[in-house]
């Protein structure tokens, strides 16, 4: 690898504060669209945009033969008091989870600026951020839908036939199991960090 | 005896070093260890040593690696 390349990937200070920022910017979007638009929303009487997967007949589409099927319409439901704060309540599970997240993340960060990446404290913050991720993400998924088919069960879909998404958040769950392999390294590196410590 | 036992590897440095006149900086400016390492040898507080580390003190010293360490006996 050319010295050029090795110090573009280099994660250096610069990296250290984007990735801050980034992590800032991500969990105050999830507050924003998540809590805040909700509850605005609620306060204004707007109705709430719930998706709808639904397979949808357009006759004149069929009639050419142009593929269509299975689709994310969002609804606009007129939900009531109780359905709204549901949603509110899982936007406040999934901000509160991605604060988390984002506080992990920057722990370990911190732990490995200082130059002391194989600390307990690093493991377990590793774990915790696997959990989060593996477990974390898919519980909230199984709390949302609950409450989008509460909201849709309440309408008239005029002959549309829900269906239920079963499709989990592999992409988080993935990255957590990979955040927990790398944990386990940073255990076997504390092993090594060990034995070398009292080398003369 | 099982590996994850205390060691009871002793150093002699302290003797060798006052039988020659010579400071534990010196040995560690002539053998090119910190003196901080070489402090840790000393008060039986290394777990571990090079052999790199090892030659250069016998050579500076002019000793055996076994005038440097010793094994107490076991319960002394």
């Amino acid at each position: 690898m050319s010295s050029r390349l090795s110090r573009l990937l280099t994660f250096d200070r610069t990296d250290r504060y984007g990735l801050g920022v980034l992590l800032a910017l991500v969990v105050l979007v999830q507050l924003v669209v998540r809590v805040v638009l909700p509850v605005a929303d609620w306060l204004r009487g707007e109705p709430v945009r719930v998706p709808l997967l639904s397979a949808v007949e357009v006759p004149a589409l069929d009639a050419v033969g142009t593929a269509h099927g299975e689709g994310v319409y969002d609804v606009l439901v007129d939900a009531s008091a109780g359905q709204r704060a549901a949603v509110v309540a899982v936007g406040v599970m999934t901000v509160a989870l991605v604060a988390v997240a984002a506080w992990l993340v920057l722990a370990v960060m911190r732990s490995i600026a200082s130059g002391d990446p194989f600390g307990p404290a690093t493991v377990g913050r590793l774990r915790l951020l696997a959990a989060v991720l593996v477990i974390g993400a898919p519980v909230l998924t199984a709390a949302e839908l609950p409450v989008q088919g509460w909201m849709l069960g309440t309408l008239d879909l005029g002959g549309l036939d829900p269906a239920t998404p079963v499709d989990a958040p592999w992409q988080a769950v993935v990255g957590g199991l990979v955040v927990a392999l790398l944990a386990e390294a940073f255990v076997v590196g504390r092993r090594l960090r060990e034995d070398v410590e009292g080398l003369v | 005896m099982p590996v994850d036992e205390p060691h009871r590897v002793v150093c002699h440095l302290d003797r060798l070093l006052e039988e020659r006149g010579m400071t534990l900086a010196a040995l560690a400016d002539a053998v090119g260890v910190t003196v901080v390492n070489l402090s840790v040898l000393k008060n039986d507080r290394a777990r571990a040593i090079r052999f790199s580390t090892l030659t250069a003190v016998c050579d500076v010293l002019g000793v055996q690696p076994g005038d440097v360490l010793s094994v107490e006996p076991a319960g002394a």
